[in-house]
């Protein structure tokens, strides 16, 4: 009974809030007071100029920045440790803004590096008892392969990651963070600088993650890319948010227009969304 | 109490030929943001050429400055020829280029071998007999030292603050990026801060020789670590903390000389760095949140 | 002759099992130690005390701790762990903190310090005389100087053959991707949950271990160690012969003990020395330095480099190719 009852609370609980979120680099505050939820399932796009504190905010929830005030519940429990290794293990797994990958492994090990608990990874077990990995070893290899071929990379498996193209590296990435079978997925800037195909296919296959049931948060500048993945976009302004909604309701708010232009002209204004 | 004055004083002579190897690594550093790792044979090297210009008969002062100039051209010239080409590739790590650095220290530290010997080398002036005053015991070598130590570090502070090169070169060491899309020629920049730091690792090595009274091909190299630790304290990259840095690391390897057997002074200042890391990796004189 | 290569072959087997220790540090995860004759040298000195007993008396040789007569075998192993032990201390207290160039100056100041504390300590290691004195690895057995370069070049190959095992294992493994993970992005790792200082640290002592082990069998085979065997130079010379013979790969790191510095010590013989003999170390040190600074210039990989294709077992790189014909 008490079961069923809490199942259905997590059903509708909330898979993350944050509350009034403080971070400053030295004097200029990135966040200041950012309060957010992000429901279960569904793909949450997160927009605002250029220091509206998007990227501040996804290294606070990534772990990589420690915030200094406010709280953070992820999956209905309060976050006490900000580390990255601390968010991982809660389930959160990421992209970086700049693509970040092991330019000189190969592509396969690049995705293997997102399982994390490996038993052959223990030093002593990986040197001296080969066995109590092999199989799990071979099991992740599939997986990744797998991954490899859904992100269209299986050419290059064996090939060092640094031959990829900006957009294949962002895919990557992607196939990467899945590895870890998170249950939120922080995605920062996928399509910045990529081709308008590869664009369309990280779409794609970011809307596939979300139904598969991951949780999805995307930084975005592209529009027609947000308005083809989110459900729901947060803008972000001054390291808060200001607006929440779809797209074309937010895209239409004069709070954004004026946060995007830093005052409220209306000139340019559909440019700058737009982008 | 009286030893104890005295020992600052030592500690102040030690301080003011740490710093200005110290500041010149800082400044290297700040502007390249790599460690050369030859300063050591740079210091040996300046030293060995000064007593050579010296042993001709020129006097002394005049030896002095030619090891200075020299030494600062072989910077000029180890920058040209080993690390610039490294640094052109770009994707190049620090640590290559630490390594680089210790090819280089094996070349001229045997090159200076293989030239002068290993038989000690003196010069033709000491640093005259102690002095006493206000509880110190200090020759007339040691003032000088200090004072013209002091003195360099002063100029180059001016030179840093006021004139259009300082400019450049803080820029440069800011972000050469943006000092390059700013019109700053930072190759000509990178090329005189080997030479100013070749210059003053010179004057370091100099007076190193005078207060050991002697110089071996090792001369430089056995304090590399100490002035390091030096640079370390004060926040690498940081030439007014390697100031610091040296005077901290002067005084007090003086200082504990007093309490422990002089055997282990030097294992003292390098006590102090790893401590000093522990607790602040950033270094003691640098703002937090700001490393390398 | 005989005699000549067996001492050559000797000393190369000693070389190649720090260049691997050294491989595992620097190769696999980019740890840069510039120390690591300081581990050689701890495991010398304890494999040497825990083994010699008391010294013969009137030679100066008095003061040193433990003083026991442990079968050699057990020496060399507590060698081995003392330097893994000196390693996962100073690993813990410094390699947290630093950018690696960084570290690598404290590792040295490290050393440093450890240097002076034997040179200066007399009742711990006999100060500066050092150590001399310790019996033959078959005690009391009549055999000549030959022999029992043999004898030590067996064991020696045997551990040095022991030590590829190790490192070709560790490259294998899942543990050595995060390794190498680390060594070219640890930011990454981190993200993906790996603790890097706990992956790092076992390497490090791993690493360390081996040099400990380097050290006792030097010891055996010297009898005698004293701070002249392990200055920092040493240590140089262990990380040029890596990075030139290719640092990543075990292949690389034996090239880099038998020809670069066995191979130019001998050379170096050869070489014309302007008329003066002693030059001969110091042409040696300036062409490491010259050929180190070429190498990183125009093959950082060094001259045998990692090879991470091969890591793949025949059946996996057949399944993969069969997937990018497909696909192609």
């Amino acid at each position: 009974m008490e079961q069923t009852l809490r199942a259905a609370a997590t059903d509708v609980e909330p898979m993350l809030v944050v509350s009034d979120l403080q971070f400053a680099y030295g004097g200029s505050r990135a966040l200041d007071g950012c309060s957010l939820d992000i429901a279960r399932d569904g793909v949450t796009g997160l927009i605002g100029p250029n220091g509206a504190g998007k990227s501040t905010l996804l290294e606070v929830l990534s772990g990589a920045l420690r915030p200094q005030g406010g709280e953070m519940t992820f999956n209905g429990s309060v976050v006490r440790t900000f580390s990255p290794a601390a968010m991982s293990r809660l389930g959160i797994a990421r992209t970086f803004q700049i693509s970040r990958v092991h330019g000189r492994l190969p592509v396969l090990e690049n995705v293997l590096v997102g399982a994390a608990n490996q038993s052959g990874e223990r030093p002593f077990r990986a040197v001296f008892a080969p066995r109590l990995w092999r199989n799990e070893e071979a099991t992740l290899r599939d997986e990744a392969t797998d991954l490899l071929r859904w992100v269209g990379l299986e050419k290059y498996v064996e090939q060092p990651a640094g031959v990829l193209s900006g957009g294949q590296r962002r895919l990557l990435e992607i196939a990467r963070a899945l590895m870890a079978h998170p249950k939120m997925l922080l995605l920062d800037e996928p399509t910045a600088g990529v081709f308008p195909e590869t664009s369309r296919m990280i779409g794609d296959r970011i809307c596939e993650v979300a139904a598969r049931g991951t949780t999805v948060l995307v930084i975005a500048h592209n529009m027609g890319f947000l308005s083809a993945v989110a459900d729901d976009v947060v803008v972000m302004g001054q390291g808060r948010v200001i607006v929440r909604g779809d797209l074309d309701a937010v895209r239409a708010d004069p709070r954004v227009v004026s946060a995007y232009l830093g005052g409220p002209t209306a000139l340019g204004a559909a440019h700058g969304v737009a982008e | 109490m009286n030893s104890f004055v005295q020992a600052i004083g030592f500690g102040l002579v030690t301080s003011a030929i740490l710093a200005l190897a110290a500041v010149a690594i800082s400044l290297q550093v700040s502007v390249t943001n790599f460690i050369n790792f030859a300063y050591g044979d740079f210091m040996t090297f300046g030293a060995y050429i000064a007593w050579t210009t010296n042993h001709w008969g020129l006097s002394f002062p005049l030896s002095l400055l030619i090891g200075a100039a020299t030494t600062g051209l072989l910077g000029v010239a180890a920058n040209l020829l080993v690390f610039r080409p490294f640094v052109r590739t770009k994707k190049v790590k620090p640590v290559a280029l630490l390594i680089a650095g210790v090819g280089v220290s094996f070349i001229v530290q045997n090159g200076i071998t293989m030239i002068w010997g290993v038989e000690p080398k003196r010069y033709s002036i000491s640093l005259g007999r102690s002095l006493h005053f206000l509880g110190l015991s200090l020759t007339p070598g040691d003032l000088i030292i200090i004072i013209s130590s002091a003195a360099l570090l002063a100029l180059l502070h001016i030179t840093l603050r006021y004139t259009t090169f300082g400019k450049s070169l803080r820029a440069t060491s800011n972000n050469t990026d943006l000092a390059q899309a700013c019109g700053i020629d930072t190759d000509r920049v990178t090329t005189l801060t080997w030479f100013i730091a070749g210059v003053l690792t010179a004057g370091a090595g100099v007076g190193l020789a005078l207060e050991e009274t002697a110089m071996s091909p090792t001369l430089g190299f056995n304090e590399l670590f100490v002035i390091f630790g030096a640079v370390i304290v004060g926040g690498i990259g940081r030439p007014y903390g390697a100031m610091l840095g040296a005077l901290l690391v002067g005084v007090l390897t003086e200082v504990s000389g007093m309490y422990v057997d002089a055997g282990y002074k030097t294992s003292i200042a390098f006590g102090v760095v790893i401590i000093v890391l522990l607790f602040r990796p950033q270094g003691l004189f640098a703002a937090s949140g700001k490393t390398s | 002759m005989f005699f000549y290569i067996v001492t050559l072959l000797v000393l190369g087997c000693i070389n190649g099992i720090m260049v691997v220790g050294l491989n595992l540090q620097y190769g696999y995860t980019g740890l840069l130690n510039f120390a690591f004759y300081t581990y050689v040298a701890i495991g010398a000195y304890v494999a040497g005390v825990t083994t010699m007993g008391k010294p013969p008396s009137g030679l100066g040789s008095e003061a040193y701790i433990l003083k026991w007569t442990l079968p050699w075998p057990i020496g060399l192993l507590l060698g081995g762990l003392a330097a893994a032990l000196l390693g996962a201390i100073v690993f813990s207290f410094t390699v947290r903190r630093l950018r690696s160039d960084y570290l690598a100056i404290v590792t040295v100041a490290t050393a440093f310090i450890v240097w002076n504390g034997i040179n200066n300590y007399v009742p711990l290691f006999n100060g500066g005389n050092g150590i001399f004195g310790v019996p033959y690895i078959t005690g009391n057995a009549n055999i000549s100087t030959n022999q029992y370069s043999f004898l030590i070049l067996l064991v020696t190959a045997v551990i040095l053959a022991a030590a590829v095992w190790f490192s070709r294992r560790v490259f294998r493994s899942p543990y050595g991707r995060i390794l190498r993970a680390i060594r070219e992005d640890e930011t990454i790792v981190a993200a993906f949950g790996r603790s890097v200082w706990r992956s790092q640290l076992w390497v490090f002592v791993a690493g360390c271990g081996l040099g400990g082990l380097a050290g006792g069998m030097f010891v055996f085979y010297i009898e005698a160690w004293s701070p002249t065997a392990f200055l920092p130079l040493e240590s140089f010379f262990l990380m040029a012969a890596l990075i030139i013979g290719g640092s990543g790969s075990y292949w690389g790191a034996l090239l880099g003990a038998f020809a670069v510095i066995e191979g130019l010590n001998e050379l170096s013989r050869y070489v014309p020395t302007f008329g003066k003999p002693e030059f001969a170390g110091n042409i040696r040190a300036i062409v490491i330095g010259l050929v180190l600074i070429l190498v990183l210039r125009f093959r950082p990989e060094g001259l045998l480099p990692e090879r991470w294709l091969r890591w793949y077992s025949a059946k996996t790189r057949k399944q993969f190719s069969a997937i990018s014909s497909k696909a192609g």
